[in-house]
């Protein structure tokens, strides 16, 4: 938990047993996923499959925002879709509230929506332009037989609880900003109450002093309710403002997961070392001070990273990479509270 | 490349087969029989009889399919049931008329529809709303109504061309150029219309492109970015809606040929309907669509030599 | 659930002014209202045809045969003395109905095989596509005259029906590129989620995105529908006589054309109208849809859009002209709103400035104006740039030219766009090279391959024979950049250009720029919406708001002491902090939103939004130099600066 938070339960919590939001051992597992792989592209003549997600496991509990920070090709908007059901995993499984969800048919998705939400990157493109506000509220509430009179309840409760008036729900998305859109997107996720919502870059598409809006929201969320939230991410100053724990995915696999505060200010594994060293952050001074360690730290890249290497993903690009990175992929283990996935991490 | 072009060559032969086994299901819904048809009126059933069978009218249909394949495969379209002629000999000697007025009737719209089409896109404004409204009547008008115009005003009036018949280019070069003008233009002006159309869509947007602003901020010439690139970039879609207005020009040379009298296969289909000669018939929907399914392949290999990202599919 | 958060107002229902109806687009434009006008006219006076015609179709006149129009037959008689007048609307009926007709069989076959071609996935895809790909390409004409052939002309309905099925390819091939852009969208994932089945998506989802799409290949395959059956009808192939037709009666007319050349006017005119009529009302349908993707389009667009970079005074004034300086530039939608206003700032060589603000504050056009490429929508309403002396603005393009590429360059925010993807990248280096040093080709090659090198590209070579899609989006900027400097210009113009990237890459990018700086000492302009670009390779910045400059100065000196409330709010704002700050329980946000163009208050533009703003923010406030030689636009930059050093808030 971020240092600022206050211990202890928060008023409006939903009937957690007292101090069971500092001791997380005890809380329950809301998210599983255990050696999740997902591969596209087998089955098209000529072309080769491509392994996008590599046996990732984390535990996500209720209570918890946990990030999952990558570049692009890192694998986590495939690790999201995989939780959503829009991406069939190739091996693996995940598990949300003790009840396994891997390979379920649509229909049983259908029945447990109101478990598991989502929250999209684009707010132009997620809400569809042929239905008002209170119509794409109301649809997931359809699929659990609610319908009239109490779906416009529930809609009208999510939408003035992300900040926007009622009259809202007759408009549709055209008529609204960036940033009020993703509010909605957001109604949409808390209209059922969920155990889980997984975020998908949910602030990425917008202006800073919107994000700021948007993140300030998604912190009142965390710290009143106890939705277990995936929130997929590229930008670690984000990550860190909001999350609890972090984990940094390479091209598919885990390099390091821990606590946001430890990752961020003072990662173990290479990758995480040089992509806190690449994050800009407006202060010059600061600045120049990250550049000095990027320099030191990263071999000048450049050129697509071949698949299918026996070793470690980043010993191309690693500036302490030594043989035995390159021939043997390196196991995630633990290491000062966190795990790290490197030979030599300290 | 190769891969692409296996895809499409065995696409093709599956068109030219359907449309086969579909003429032959039509013909064979035709009522009445050849035998009727050849012996007249005059004949009895038990003659009518004889005489299916000895064409083979009454064997099975799935085995008179596989034997008119087989024949076909050999080059052997068959025999017309109503004059004995050689099919396959007539509709080769028909092909060349219909095949270069289309070709022709192409190539004047490829020119003349790319060059309104640069025109309309350089000049915009009213130029370009005038180009627009005349190509938007051009292509509604009726091939064979402009036809006919074009004979009341050019070949009646003003005896500048005949009004029907073909001369061969063996047997004079200007004597056949003046016989297929009319014909060439009626089918060319809707053409010239569409492609115009598409090649003004395509260059706009072409001049849009993120790539073609990086050269003007280069400082390219701007009429090289419009003539060398702008124009590659539109030549795909052009290629393409040239192509589709072949397999329109060759279906419409139907109803030209009908007009203007030109030996061609259009006027052979018409003749092997109106007289039920079923073999015919079939023989000229193999032909036609050989020729325009060719054509098509022609024309993806263009364009895919134009695009390499068109390979991939 | 209540959240105290700031309230974020709905927007007001957009109403029509009052009394005015709207109209849907397509019939604001002339050829929509002739389109839909003259097919409803026809379709009417078909209807109706039996009630005022005044003969019967059939009647002859055997005396008055081939005349012209007179009071007693307006459009005149046929061959047989028949009233044409009466023919016409009397075939006018069937065959609109049988256009129709072949245009519903056409989507009836087609729609329900698209929607399942794009829920279904691949394997039903193929499959669907192949056989339509077949049907595309038979010769339609023939194969219906084989179906005639078969069952006689006399038989409409089914011929066209029969046409209908054929030309479901067509629409099946339109229609399946948009279904398939339409399921990618994030709504239908998001509908998945829900928990929303097939059927559902297909007709609640992506069947209403479809609507105008269809409308127009509708009114499309209206008229060639119509074309095809008058074509059939003038060969002998449409409905027996004395059933009229309009083909049929044009074939009469061609007969005698050359007794009465009038004959051939009506039916073919009322045929050629018709077709024109739906083919226009198609094309008003696809300028309409036009339209409203482009009014989409422009609106809030997503954070890019960089405000031009306006450099202060340096102190340390070095005699001699700065490389550029612009004074007083303004810049306005033409006929319209300004967007852009009293811009100034000046960079000498060797120097980065940073534009920096968010959406729509007008630093990218300011970027564009430089070079001269303004969209042809907005234009420079006053003021002077002056490269090196020279005034650019109102340059034409002819003197502008010589400056791209050899004074003036520019780097795009997006690479992969921007190189052109039909040639490989040795190509369009190579081509550069010869236009601006005019050597040969060997020459140019080896001049590439030492060009990739000098922006960091470790195999020159590869990348020389390989296609920009090919590449990753660090290399394609890299290669760009290249592209670029091949003319060796003094002033580089980037416009957002790492926004596209990893992080790492951007980082990796930022590091060339500044090396390429400090090599060749050219001068770079970067627009960029992200403050932590700035303070990386920036040494002067301007921060941009509501097309105007409101602080700048020395990087340095403007983020780590920001004096303007707005910069202030913004660097609060971002969550990256360096590594011994705290993290914050909430982020510092800005009420309200940036005023638009044409919306712009005469005094402080941000004093709507502003903590502090008093009463004397409503006056126009000028950019004023402070202590430490940044500029700033705000009557209480002082006071909020003293107010800051003695401990209380301030912007900081």
């Amino acid at each position: 938990m971020n240092s600022e938070q206050q211990a202890g339960p928060v008023p409006g919590d939903r009937g957690a047993p007292e101090g069971s939001f500092v001791n997380k051992a005890f809380a329950e597992q809301a998210l599983t996923v255990r050696n999740l792989s997902v591969c596209y592209g087998s089955g098209r003549w000529r072309q080769q499959p491509v392994t996008a997600v590599e046996d990732v496991s984390f535990d996500i509990a209720a209570g918890e925002t946990v990030g999952l920070v990558g570049e692009s090709g890192s694998g986590k908007s495939t690790v999201a879709k995989a939780v959503l059901g829009l991406q069939r995993p190739s091996a693996g499984s995940i598990t949300l509230n003790g009840r396994d969800i891997t390979h379920i048919s649509v229909r049983q998705r259908r029945a447990m929506v109101t478990e598991l939400r989502a929250v999209f990157q684009d707010p132009f493109s997620s809400l569809s332009p042929f239905q008002t506000v209170g119509q794409t509220l109301a649809e997931p509430l359809r699929a659990q037989r609610i319908v009239d009179g109490r779906a416009r309840e529930l809609a009208a409760g999510a939408i003035t609880s992300v900040g926007l008036p009622e009259e809202a729900l007759s408009r549709y998305p055209h008529q609204f900003s960036g940033g009020q859109r993703q509010r909605i997107a957001l109604a949409r996720a808390l209209v059922c109450d969920p155990e889980a919502i997984v975020m998908d870059e949910p602030v990425s598409a917008l202006d800073l002093s919107t994000q700021a809006q948007v993140l300030n929201l998604l912190a009142e969320l965390r710290d009143r309710h106890r939705h277990a939230v995936l929130f997929v991410a590229h930008d670690l100053g984000v990550v860190r403002f909001l999350c609890q724990r972090v984990i940094v995915l390479y091209r598919g696999m885990v390099m390091e997961a821990g606590t946001a505060a430890d990752v961020t200010t003072q990662p173990k594994h290479p990758y995480s070392v040089a992509l806190t060293a690449a994050a800009p952050v407006p202060r010059p001074a600061e600045q120049a001070r990250r550049r000095a360690i990027r320099q030191a730290v990263t071999v000048q890249g450049g050129g697509r990273p071949e698949q299918g290497n026996a070793g470690c993903p980043f010993a191309a690009r690693c500036p302490s990479a030594t043989d035995v990175c390159r021939a043997q992929r390196p196991p995630l283990r633990a290491l000062d509270a966190r795990l790290v996935a490197c030979h030599h991490a300290r | 490349m190769t891969g692409y072009l296996a895809r499409r060559a065995f696409l093709a032969l599956v068109t030219v087969l359907v449309a086969v086994v579909l003429s032959f299901l039509l013909v064979h819904l035709t009522p009445g029989s050849p035998g009727q048809l050849i012996l007249g009126a005059g004949a009895t059933k038990a003659q009518v009889a004889a005489k299916n069978s000895q064409i083979g009218w009454n064997q099975p249909l799935l085995t008179q399919l596989g034997r008119y394949l087989a024949s076909v495969a050999r080059g052997n379209l068959g025999t017309s049931i109503i004059d004995g002629h050689s099919i396959g000999g007539d509709l080769l000697q028909r092909l060349p008329v219909t095949g270069l007025t289309a070709v022709l009737a192409a190539a004047v719209s490829a020119v003349a529809g790319t060059g309104l089409g640069l025109f309309a896109a350089t000049r915009r404004g009213a130029v370009d709303r005038a180009v627009d409204t005349a190509s938007g009547v051009a292509l509604s008008l009726p091939a064979f109504w402009t036809g006919v115009l074009l004979v009341y005003v050019l070949s009646i009036k003003a005896g500048l061309l005949p009004a029907t018949g073909y001369v061969t280019p063996a047997q004079g070069l200007s004597e056949w150029l003046k016989s297929i003008t009319l014909p060439v233009i009626a089918l060319a002006i809707p053409a010239t219309a569409i492609v115009a159309r598409t090649a003004r869509a395509a260059l706009i947007q072409a001049l849009r492109e993120p790539h073609i602003q990086m050269l003007r901020s280069l400082g390219e010439a701007p009429w090289r970015l419009l003539l060398i690139h702008a124009l590659r970039s539109a030549s795909v879609p052009v290629v393409s809606v040239l192509g589709v207005q072949f397999v329109a020009l060759f279906s419409g040379s139907v109803i030209i040929e009908n007009l203007f009298g030109l030996p061609g296969l259009g006027q052979a289909a018409s003749n092997a309907i109106t007289s039920y000669d079923f073999p015919a018939v079939e023989g000229v929907v193999i032909v036609a669509s050989l020729v325009v399914v060719l054509v098509n392949l022609l024309l993806d290999v263009l364009v895919a030599g134009l695009d390499p990202r068109v390979r991939a599919r | 659930m209540s959240i105290t958060v700031e309230r974020a107002e709905a927007p007001p229902a957009a109403k029509p002014p009052a009394g005015r109806t709207r109209l849907p687009r397509f019939l604001r434009r002339p050829g929509g209202i002739f389109g839909a006008g003259w097919l409803l006219l026809l379709a009417l006076l078909s209807a109706t045809a039996p009630l005022w015609r005044p003969y019967g179709p059939d009647a002859q006149h055997l005396t008055g045969r081939l005349h012209g129009p007179s009071p007693s037959h307006w459009l005149g008689t046929d061959d047989l003395g028949r009233d044409i007048l009466t023919r016409i609307f009397t075939a006018s009926g069937p065959a609109l109905l049988a256009a129709a007709l072949s245009v519903a069989v056409a989507f009836a076959v087609a729609i329900p095989l698209v929607l399942a071609a794009a829920e279904y996935g691949h394997r039903v895809e193929r499959l669907t596509s192949r056989c339509a790909d077949v049907i595309l390409a038979l010769p339609a004409t023939i194969i219906l005259l084989a179906l005639i052939g078969a069952v006689g002309g006399g038989d409409t309905y089914l011929i066209m029906a029969a046409l209908g099925v054929l030309m479901a390819s067509v629409v099946y091939r339109t229609l399946l590129g948009v279904a398939q852009g339409l399921h990618h969208r994030l709504y239908v994932d998001a509908a998945r989620v829900d928990g929303v089945g097939p059927a559902r998506i297909g007709i609640r989802y992506v069947l209403p995105g479809m609507a105008t799409v269809t409308a127009v290949q509708a009114s499309q395959l209206f008229a060639a529908s119509i074309l095809i059956q008058s074509g059939l009808a003038f060969m002998g192939f449409g409905p027996a006589e004395p059933t009229p037709s309009w083909g049929g009666m044009i074939a009469t007319a061609s007969k005698y054309v050359y007794q009465d050349p009038w004959i051939m006017v009506p039916a073919g005119v009322v045929l050629a109208l018709t077709v024109i009529a739906a083919n226009m009302l198609g094309d008003a349908l696809a300028a309409a849809r036009h339209d409203q993707d482009h009014k989409r389009r422009r609106q809030p667009p997503r954070r890019a859009t960089a405000a031009a970079p306006t450099c202060p005074q340096p102190e340390s004034a070095v005699p001699g002209a700065p490389l550029l300086e612009v004074t007083d530039l303004s810049l306005e939608l033409t006929g319209g709103p300004r967007l852009v206003t009293g811009l100034t700032l000046s960079l000498d060589a060797g120097r980065v400035l940073g534009l920096v603000g968010e959406s729509g504050c007008g630093k990218t056009l300011t970027a564009l104006a430089l070079l001269g490429l303004l969209p042809p929508e907005v234009s420079s309403a006053s003021g002077s740039i002056r490269f090196e002396g020279r005034e650019l603005a109102g340059m034409g393009e002819r003197q502008l030219r010589p400056l791209r590429g050899r004074e003036l360059a520019m780097i795009p925010q997006d690479p992969m766009v921007a190189l052109d993807p039909l040639f490989t990248v040795g190509f369009q280096l190579a081509a550069q090279i010869r236009r601006f040093r005019r050597v040969g080709r060997k020459e140019a090659t080896r001049m590439a391959i030492a060009q990739l090198e000098r922006v960091g590209i470790g195999d020159p070579a590869r990348v020389l024979r390989a296609r920009p899609y090919e590449l990753s989006g660090g290399m394609a900027q890299r290669v760009t950049i290249a592209l670029a400097l091949t003319g060796e210009p003094r002033l580089l113009i980037a416009d957002e250009p790492t926004t596209a990237l990893d992080v790492t890459v951007q980082a990796e990018i930022l590091d060339l720029l500044r090396r390429l700086v400090e090599e060749t000492g050219v001068a770079v302009v970067i627009v960029s919406h992200d403050m932590g670009v700035i303070a990386d390779i920036c040494d002067e910045v301007a921060v941009m708001y509501a097309g105007h400059i409101v602080e700048q100065g020395p990087a340095a000196e403007v983020l780590e002491e920001p004096r303007h409330p707005y910069t202030g709010a913004l660097l609060a704002a971002n969550p990256h902090l360096a590594g011994d700050q705290a993290v914050p329980g909430r982020l510092l946000t800005i009420p309200g939103q940036v005023p638009a163009p044409g919306g712009w208050p005469t005094g402080c533009r941000f004093a709507a939004r502003c903590r502090f703003a008093q009463e004397r923010c409503n006056t126009p406030v000028e950019l004023a130099a402070d202590a430490n030689g940044t500029l700033v636009r705000c009557t209480r930059a002082k006071e909020l600066h003293e107010l800051r050093t003695a401990g209380r808030p301030g912007p900081g």
